[in-house]
């Protein structure tokens, strides 16, 4: 896997970051062949389905990690998602991209994770203060090495926990899907402008709790 | 209700490269347990794997299904073939029979009645619809003999073409009983003559199809010869020349006794 090309979001957090617009698009070109790697797969081509795999593991897991706020948790409902993958293969066509088929499971996986659980998503464990607390300085939290002294990322967690669950998934789908509004509505089965809408609030909050730090460091900007 | 900035801040985010973004990105990814690759990578290849067994197998039961469906076809067709035909000949014959069949005539009746038995009355195929059709009816002795050399029963039922007779035995069959009429009329013919088509209809009507009913009087050299030498009797002389020509054309080298040939002048023995 170390030798397949990943997307812009996979760097490291030395490497210089890829501008999220030629990232996006970049990953919009990869669409296309992701379509036919996952035909590929379909056929009996295991070499195929190791360099879709590789090219989405990543952000599959940071968005499955994130949405669920547990990292066990998270390992089981990424292997359940690509168990669906696997076995769907035979039915894949090529509709859609293969990252809206993907988060598309994901995000159903999710879905079924909190019925199994018998709580709804809201109630989230992460939810109360405390266990934002604990989260935030869990190890699987850690900042990387550049920030990891900094207050900002430790506010940016908590801030994300913190929001809705209908506002974080747009976030996160956003961030780590590199698809379009269109196709997140579609995956959260709501409309364009409703996903619009949640993005904008999950926005706004993600903002307001970053802007204490950036006070402190004289930042500006979105 | 969203404030401007926040529009402001959306659209600047999903131009891309908002600042947001940037922090977000910079958040340590959340790591993927290192067993978790391969075992996922494993059971993808573990589902080829066993697809293409799964496959091999499917191809199996397809041939033994291609299989099972061919010899159903082909039962399918055997019965048809044998059995289901006679059920669908009785509707056949009624809607046929009522418009096709020709009036008899007064004497024509006679000797159709006369030839019909139970079996065959009613029975129309589509030999004797070629022969209605194909050449108006010259005679009422054509039709009664096209009526009653119809076979019936299993015969009838026998699929459509193989009952119509080949143009040439059909154009026999009538110069054959325009023939055997005016020997009739001229009572050269006698009763047993004329009841034979009946006896030969009732003893062949289980199993022998028209077609090789009228193949066989057609290509029945000794009442054709019997006719001629009728005809010759009767002084018909021109005639049985004519038809003594037509049988040699058909049946050439076969035997044509003297009786049918034409007679000498009286005179010419006296000069020899």
């Amino acid at each position: 896997l170390a030798g397949v090309a990943t997307t812009g979001t996979d760097a490291g957090a030395n490497a210089s970051l890829v501008d999220a617009a030629s990232s996006r698009t970049l990953r919009s070109m990869d669409a296309t062949d992701d379509g036919q790697l996952m035909l590929r797969y379909r056929d009996g081509d295991v070499v195929a389905f190791e360099q879709l795999y590789a090219r989405h593991r990543g952000n599959l897991f940071r968005y499955l990690a994130r949405q669920l706020g547990d990292r066990e948790a998270a390992a089981d409902v990424f292997q359940e998602v690509w168990s669906r993958v696997i076995a769907t293969r035979m039915r894949y066509e090529v509709r859609a991209s293969f990252a809206a088929f993907l988060y598309s499971i994901a995000h159903n996986c999710i879905a079924d994770h909190y019925r199994r659980l018998g709580r709804r998503p809201a109630d989230r464990p992460d939810a109360d203060p405390a266990r934002l607390e604990t989260l935030a300085s869990s190890e699987s939290w850690q900042p990387d090495a550049k920030y990891a002294n900094t207050q900002t990322a430790t506010a940016l967690r908590r801030a994300l926990a913190a929001l809705p669950r209908e506002q974080r998934d747009v976030f996160l789908l956003y961030e780590e899907s590199a698809l379009g509004l269109q196709d997140i509505a579609r995956i959260t089965g709501v409309g364009v402008e409703t996903a619009k809408s949640r993005l904008r609030y999950a926005l706004g909050k993600l903002r307001e709790a970053l802007e204490p730090q950036r006070e402190l460091a004289g930042g500006s900007g979105t | 209700m969203s404030r401007p900035e926040d529009d402001r801040m959306l659209e600047d985010y999903l131009r891309g490269g908002s600042d947001l973004s940037r922090r977000y990105r910079e958040l340590e990814g959340a790591e993927i347990p290192a067993d978790i690759d391969a075992r996922i990578l494993a059971r993808a290849a573990d589902a080829v794997r066993n697809s293409a067994v799964r496959r091999r197998g499917v191809s199996r039961s397809w041939y033994v299904g291609a299989a099972t469906a061919a010899v159903i076809v082909l039962s399918v067709a055997v019965v048809i073939d044998t059995g289901v035909l006679d059920s669908m000949a009785p509707p056949l014959k009624d809607a046929v029979a009522p418009t096709r069949r020709p009036q008899p005539e007064p004497d024509a009746k006679a000797s159709s009645d006369e030839a019909r038995t139970p079996a065959n009355d009613g029975a129309v195929t589509r030999a004797n619809d070629t022969t209605a059709g194909t050449s108006p009816p010259a005679s009422s002795a054509e039709r009664a003999t096209a009526t009653i050399n119809v076979p019936t029963g299993r015969a009838d039922a026998l699929p459509a073409p193989a009952a119509t007779p080949p143009a040439a035995a059909s154009t026999e069959t009538q110069r054959r009983a325009r023939l055997e009429q005016e020997a009739r009329s001229e009572g050269v013919m006698g009763p047993a003559r004329q009841a034979a088509p009946a006896a030969r209809t009732s003893s062949s009507f289980l199993a022998r199809p028209q077609a090789a009913e009228e193949r066989d009087q057609a290509e029945d050299p000794e009442s054709w010869l019997a006719a001629i030498i009728r005809l010759r009797e009767a002084g018909k002389a021109e005639q049985a020349d004519a038809e003594l020509a037509h049988f040699v054309a058909t049946y050439p080298g076969y035997p044509v006794p003297a009786a049918a040939t034409p007679q000498a002048p009286p005179g010419a023995r006296d000069r020899d």
